[in-house]
């Protein structure tokens, strides 16, 4: 399994923290954000971030605003982004798609879900970076 | 997204989700597939078919038009809905060959095979895979949110869009600009809270505007600008429906034809929370061609029946109408009976082009003073024009035909002969009342027209 370093973009301590526990059980290491404009800041200070995960109600910068920012970066376009939101609204997600996301996920996630999701789109992007 | 067809098309590279309620068929399905290459999940519901390609999104989706729980039709809806699955292929089977199964099909935006040809069947994924293009590997997972409840809202949003779709086309029965533009706004008033709300006509000669009376200016100079339609003819509806402007409004334009005939602009001025809006938006703008459509063409029709190609006045039949329509408003008016003096020299010099040029004239000038005094204008046939003026006397009646005298001698026509002409006429003037025929009325101002022609023509004359 190759090392993982995966970013939790979300306004919620809870959140944050049911994440880490759900990763680091399985020896992927986490770093925090607590909104969109943290969270992209963040990105381009760590160049070895593999998945990052996003809420996409947040202050300061929303996360669907945070990924079309992010995006838009030539550097990051690979950097694969999953949403992660109590939001399902088909419209949003349309939009998340649109924007690059690598997927969608409804809050209250499923443990075993989530970590299936992250190793999918960290993998993938391991190949393509290793390309 | 690439188009599939750059690369060559093998099914080892394929995932189907394959949805089979009996268990032994599923088996046969499955197998058939495995032999060609492809890789299969072979499912019992749609249920269990909807939430495996939202997670996994394969290559197709193969499952019964008809089934228990959720059809093959709604897993389809579905799956064209979410932004995971938008792209997959679906190809959806029935018994036999059931003209109907295959037009739900289409209609529902998958293919169709024979549930008896296994071959047709593979045949049918093959193509459709083909023609796919491919997607990103984007997915949902859907959290506790029940995929049931996920079909049952997107048949229901497909349901509503149905109804408000037919509730615009009904519009057509409007038949007119005015009407279509006070319906659409009660209509999309309740589907959409505005600010304002716009319709142009396709030469832009009209604007309507739905707006709420305290913030009419802004939402006028608004709508003019987002219609580009600065300049014309405003139909207002103001009531309180539409709500007061907020920073942040967005504005929303869409053309809207019908093949490649232009019919005009809709534009609405909308919060932006309303992600919704634009879907709205824009379904009602494709549905409203039809109703403008038939609104353009009833009146266009309308015009032509009534008014007198060359002159563009009133024709006979449009003015005996509108005059008798006239008779519930007052108790007289005064009738003015113009004859072009010595039309036949015009003809004989200028040519019928010539003599086409002085009658254009001469309607554009009654046209003018009709609408500046209120009147109406009619050709009554030949160079004879009829000009009626309501509730007025002789002495105002005669000062309008002779104003209207002066005015159609000032104008100086270009013949094609290349030398320039003017025309004279003589008028007969009668008052009459609404209580008496109009033909008493004619006579009388007939009578006074022929004794100013006798008198030496270029005069009006009173009864």
């Amino acid at each position: 399994m190759p090392y993982l370093k995966v970013l939790i973009v979300d306004d919620s301590q809870t959140v944050r923290d049911s994440v880490r526990e759900v990763l680091t059980a399985v020896g992927i290491c986490v770093i925090e954000a607590a909104d969109g404009e943290e969270g992209r800041q963040l990105i381009d200070l760590t160049p070895d971030i593999s998945v990052v995960l996003c809420d996409v109600n947040m202050p300061q910068m929303d996360g669907l605003s945070m990924l079309e920012q992010v995006k838009r970066h030539p550097e990051h376009a690979g950097l694969p982004i999953l949403m992660l939101t109590t939001d399902g609204d088909p419209a949003l997600v349309r939009r998340a798609r649109d924007a690059g996301a690598s997927g969608w996920i409804v809050k209250p996630f499923q443990d075993h879900l989530l970590l299936a999701a992250v190793r999918r789109v960290g993998q993938a992007g391991g190949q393509r970076a290793a390309k | 997204m690439i188009p599939r067809e750059a690369t060559r098309f093998l099914p080892e590279d394929h995932t189907l989700v394959v949805v089979e309620p009996h268990a032994p068929a599923r088996e046969v399905l499955i197998r058939r597939f495995r032999a060609q290459g492809y890789r299969v999940i072979g499912l019992a519901t749609t249920v269990e078919a909807a939430t495996e390609a939202l997670l996994h999104p394969p290559s197709a989706v193969i499952a019964p038009m008809w089934m228990s729980g959720f059809s093959g039709v709604q897993l389809c809806q579905l799956l064209k809905a979410e932004a995971a699955t938008a792209h997959i292929p679906v190809v959806l089977t029935s018994p036999g060959e059931e003209h109907l199964g295959r037009l739900w099909a289409e209609l529902s935006g998958a293919s169709w095979a024979s549930e008896g040809s296994m071959g047709a069947l593979l045949r049918t994924v093959a193509r459709s895979i083909s023609a796919a293009p491919v997607g990103g590997g984007f997915f949902t997972i859907l959290g506790d949110i029940d995929i049931r409840d996920r079909i049952a809202a997107e048949l229901d949003r497909r349901l509503f869009e149905s109804l408000l779709a037919a509730e615009v086309r009904s519009l057509a029965a409007c038949e007119s600009f005015e009407r279509l533009f006070d319906q659409l706004s009660q209509l999309l008033s309740r589907v959409l809270p505005y600010a304002w709300l716009a319709l142009s006509t396709d030469a832009r000669d009209r604007l309507g505007v739905h707006a709420c009376p305290e913030h009419r200016d802004a939402a006028l100079a608004e709508a003019r600008k987002a219609t580009s339609a600065p300049d014309c003819e405003v139909l207002e509806v103001l009531d309180s429906d539409p709500r007061a402007p907020r920073s942040g409004d967005v504005i929303l334009v869409a053309e809207i034809s019908s093949g490649r005939t232009f019919l005009g602009t809709l534009a609405v001025s909308l919060a932006p929370s309303r992600h919704d809006g634009r879907a709205f938006f824009d379904l009602v703008a494709r549905e409203l061609a039809l109703p403008m459509r038939v609104a353009m063409l009833v009146e266009e029709a309308y015009t032509l029946a009534r008014t007198d190609p060359l002159t563009a006045v009133l024709n006979r039949r449009a003015f005996v109408e509108r005059l008798a329509a006239m008779g519930n408003e007052g108790r007289g008016y005064a009738l003015c009976y113009l004859d072009l003096d010595h039309f036949k020299a015009v003809n004989d010099r200028h040519g019928h082009a010539g003599g086409d040029l002085a009658l254009k004239a001469v309607g554009r000038i009654l046209r003018e003073r009709s609408e500046a005094a209120g009147g109406l204008a009619c050709r009554w046939g030949g160079e004879e024009f009829l000009f009626v003026l309501p509730g007025a006397g002789l002495e105002a009646g005669l000062r309008e035909a002779e104003r209207i005298r002066e005015e159609i001698a000032a104008v100086v026509l270009h013949a094609p002969t290349g030398e320039d002409f003017a025309v004279r006429i003589s008028a007969g003037l009668a008052v009459g009342l609404f209580s008496e025929p109009f033909e008493a009325v004619l006579t009388r101002a007939d009578a006074m027209l022929y004794r100013a022609k006798d008198e030496g023509r270029d005069r009006v004359l009173a009864a």
